[in-house]
C-alpha cells in the first residue's frame, strides 16, 4: 500500500512538472523573442544575406509560427542545432557534453560540501561557544558573504600564483581542484550554518534525554537520534543545491574556463543563440523539478511524519 | 522485599545549583531521605520545589548548566555521583529506569516504537533477537496496549498522549528495574487517561514489585499509590511521613496549603478552594529564614530569621517547622 501510494504521488508529481514545464518553456520562448537583436547581429554580411539566413533558420515567419514549431520538434526530442556559439551543432550534444564535464567537477564539489559542512556544523553546534563554534561561526559568516568570484581569485592568487602548487588551466592535472572548492565554499558554509542551527535545537529535545535516561551511550545519543533529527532541515536544502551544483556555476566555470554548462546559462543569451537559450533553461528546469522531487521522496524516508499527497 | 534493613536507595544531603550568567539558582538545597526495596515514594511540591531536579540528579541527567554541590546518592551501595559514564550507563534503563512528564516529546519521532523499546533490551539484556521480539510484544501487553505486533511497526505520531506513555513505561520496564522514577508521568494526560496511567502503575508494582519515586505537583494523584510521601518547598523537604501521616496528621503549613487546594468531588460547588497565597521564593538569592514563611500565615519572628531544621515527631514522621517546637515547649 505504501508503494502504491508512494508511486501515485510520483505519477503526480512528474505530471504537474510537466505542466510547469510547459509554463517554463512558453515564457521563456516569448520573452526571449521579446530581446532587441538576432543571432546573426554580428554576423558581417550585407541585408540581404543576414535576410537570407534569417529567413533559412525560419526566424522570419510570425512568432506563433516558429512556437508552434518548437514545440512541435521538442515533442520529437529536437532542440535544434545552435546557431551561434557552436554553429550547426546539435543542442542536444552540446548540453551532454558540456554537462558531462560540469558533473564531474559538480559531484565532487557536492559530496565535499556535504560533508564538510554538515561535519563543520556539528562540531559546531555540540561545541557551542566554544572555540571550535567561534571559529566555524567566523569562517562561515565570510564565506557565505563573499562572491564566487572573489573566492576563486583569492584561490587563484595564492595557490596558482603565489605557492604554485595548483595549474590555473582546467586541462591541466589538479586542474579541476580549484573550481571545486569555488563551487562548494559558499554551499558548504550555508550546510554548516544550518546543520548547526538545527543541531543546537534537536540538543534540546525531551527524546535525547529519554535516550540518556535508557542507558543510551552519548555517542549514540547524539550520532544516531540527535543527527538523524538535525538533517531534516539540511535534507530540503539538498534539492535546489544538487540542480545548481551540478548545472555548474557561471562564475566558477568561466574564471578556470572549465567547459561546462554553467559558460552557456548567460553567453547563450547575450548572443541570442535561440535554441541554446531554450535548450539550456528546460534542461535546468528538469533538473531542478527532478531533484526538488527526489529530495521530497528521501524527505519522506527519513521522516515518517511527512505525508506525501 | 527480602533484606528491608538496608535501604536500595539513600540520598544523603543532596544539594544542586545551577548556574547562568546572573549567578547561581539553589534548585536542590540540602535534601536527605531513604527508600526501601519496593516501596513508593511521592515526592510532591509545586513548579520549582526541586522535586523533578532532585530525581533527575539519581540518575545524573543533571541539565549541563547545573552541578551536584555535594551529596551522595547510595544504590545499592554505591555512590552513584562517584561513578564513570559507563558503570552509569548500566544503572541506566537497566535497574533504575525513568518516565518523563511529556509524553508527545518524549520519544524519538524519527524511530519505530520497536527500534526504541529493542535499544534498551539490546544494550542491557543477553537476549537474542526472536527473543527481544518476543520481550516486546509481551512489554506492550503488559502495559495494556492493544495490537502490540502492530503497534511495534508504528512511529510515534501516529500515537495517542496515553498510549506513548504506556509505550515509555513499557521501555522503562524493559529490564525489570529495581526502581522507577516517574516524573510527572500523568500531568501532561487528559483527566481519564490520568487515572489509567495510576492504575497501570498501581498494577504494575504490585506485579512486579519494583520501588517507585512518584513526582507530582497533585496529592490528589499520589494519594493511594504511595507508601510514604515527601513534601518539597523551595528546594528542601518540608514534612515528610507515611501516606496516612501527610493526609491526616500534617503539621506544616505548606502540606496544609497544598491539601486545601485539592478540589474534592464531594464537596459543595459553592465552597471555594483556598490557594496558597503568593509565590514561591526566587531561589537566585536565598534569603535567612524558612523559605515559606512569607507566605505562611502562621510565621512566627523565629521563622524569619532561621530555617527551621526538620524536627522528628515519630519514627516515619518529620517536619520543617517552628511550630512544632513552640508545642512541645508549651507542653512541657
Amino acid at each position: 500500500m505504501n508503494i502504491m501510494q508512494t508511486l501515485r504521488y510520483i505519477v503526480k508529481r512528474v505530471f504537474l512538472a510537466a505542466v510547469s514545464l510547459f509554463v517554463i518553456i512558453t515564457l521563456t520562448f516569448f520573452l526571449m523573442n521579446l530581446m532587441p537583436g538576432d543571432p546573426f547581429m554580428s554576423e558581417k554580411a550585407t541585408e540581404e544575406s543576414r535576410a537570407i539566413i534569417i529567413a533559412k533558420y525560419g526566424l522570419d515567419q510570425p512568432i506563433y509560427v516558429q512556437y508552434v514549431r518548437y514545440l512541435k520538434n521538442l515533442a520529437h526530442g529536437d532542440m535544434g542545432t545552435s546557431y551561434v556559439l557552436q554553429k550547426g551543432r546539435d543542442v542536444t550534444t552540446i548540453i551532454t557534453e558540456s554537462f558531462g564535464i560540469s558533473m564531474q567537477v559538480g559531484i565532487r564539489a557536492l559530496i565535499l560540501a556535504v560533508f564538510a559542512g554538515i561535519i563543520m556544523g556539528c562540531l559546531a553546534g555540540l561545541n557551542k561557544d566554544k572555540l571550535p563554534d567561534s571559529i566555524i561561526r567566523v569562517v562561515t559568516s565570510i564565506g557565505i558573504s563573499m562572491p564566487g568570484y572573489v573566492i576563486a581569485s583569492v584561490l587563484m592568487i595564492i595557490l596558482a600564483v603565489r605557492l604554485g602548487v595548483l595549474p590555473i588551466n582546467y586541462n591541466k592535472p589538479g586542474g579541476a581542484v580549484m573550481p571545486i572548492i569555488t563551487l562548494a565554499a559558499y554551499p558548504t558554509c550555508y550546510l554548516a550554518r544550518l546543520t548547526r542551527a538545527s543541531i543546537l535545537e534537536v540538543m534540546n529535545q525531551d527524546y535525547l534525554r529519554t535516550e540518556r535516561a535508557k542507558g543510551m551511550s552519548e555517542f549514540v545519543v547524539v550520532f544516531i537520534h540527535a543527527l538523524k533529527n538535525s538533517l531534516i532541515p539540511v535534507i530540503t536544502y539538498l534539492g535546489p543545491l544538487t540542480a545548481s551544483i551540478l548545472t555548474g556555476g557561471f562564475v566558477a566555470e568561466s574564471v578556470f574556463s572549465v567547459p561546462g554548462l554553467g559558460r552557456y546559462f548567460v553567453s547563450s543569451i547575450s548572443m541570442r543563440d535561440y535554441t541554446m537559450i531554450m535548450g539550456v533553461t528546460i534542461f535546468y528546469s528538469s533538473l531542478i523539478v527532478m531533484m526538488n522531487l527526489v529530495c521530497d521522496i528521501l524527505y519522506k524516508i527519513v521522516d515518517p511524519r511527512i505525508k506525501l499527497d | 522485599m527480602d533484606d528491608k534493613s538496608s535501604p536500595m536507595l539513600e540520598v544523603k544531603n543532596l544539594a544542586i545549583s545551577f548556574f547562568n550568567k546572573s549567578g547561581e539558582i539553589q534548585a536542590v538545597r540540602d535534601i536527605s531521605y531513604v527508600l526501601n526495596k519496593g516501596e513508593v515514594l511521592g515526592i510532591v511540591g509545586e513548579s520549582g520545589s526541586g522535586k523533578s531536579v532532585s530525581s533527575h540528579g539519581i540518575l545524573r541527567l543533571t541539565p549541563d548548566n547545573g552541578k551536584v554541590k555535594s551529596g551522595e546518592i547510595i544504590f545499592d551501595g554505591k555512590d552513584i555521583l562517584k561513578m564513570n559514564a559507563k558503570e552509569v550507563q548500566n544503572l541506566r534503563g537497566n535497574r533504575i529506569s525513568m518516565i518523563f512528564q511529556d509524553p508527545m516529546t518524549a520519544l524519538d519521532p524519527l524511530f519505530t516504537v520497536e527500534y526504541q523499546l529493542n535499544e534498551s533490551l539490546k544494550k542491557h539484556t543477553d537476549l537474542d533477537t526472536a527473543s527481544r521480539k518476543k520481550r516486546m510484544v509481551e512489554l506492550l501487553e503488559l502495559v495494556g496496549i492493544n495490537q502490540p505486533e502492530r503497534r511495534l511497526k508504528q512511529y510515534p505520531h501516529e500515537l495517542s498522549g496515553g498510549m506513548r506513555q504506556r509505550v515509555m513505561i513499557a521501555m522503562a520496564l524493559s529490564c525489570d528495574p529495581d526502581l522507577l522514577i516517574a516524573d510527572e508521568p500523568t500531568t501532561a494526560l487528559d483527566v481519564t487517561i490520568q487515572a489509567q496511567i495510576i492504575d497501570l502503575l498501581k498494577e504494575l508494582k504490585e506485579k512486579i514489585g519494583m520501588a517507585i519515586i512518584f513526582i507530582t505537583h497533585d496529592l490528589g494523584v499520589v494519594s493511594d499509590i504511595c507508601d510514604k510521601i515527601i513534601v518539597m518547598y523551595a528546594g528542601k523537604i518540608v514534612e515528610e511521613g507515611t501516606s496516612r501521616q501527610i493526609f491526616y496528621h500534617h503539621v506544616h503549613p505548606y502540606t496544609q496549603g497544598l491539601l486545601e487546594s485539592i478540589p474534592d468531588i464531594e464537596t459543595d460547588s459553592s465552597v471555594r478552594l483556598k490557594p496558597i497565597k503568593g509565590n514561591p521564593p526566587d531561589m537566585s538569592c536565598v534569603k535567612p529564614g524558612c523559605a515559606f514563611a512569607p507566605r505562611c500565615s502562621s510565621a512566627m519572628q523565629i521563622c524569619l530569621k532561621q530555617d527551621p531544621p526538620l524536627f522528628e515527631l515519630d519514627e516515619t514522621h518529620a517536619a520543617a517547622c517552628w511550630k512544632i517546637l513552640k508545642e512541645a515547649q508549651k507542653q512541657s
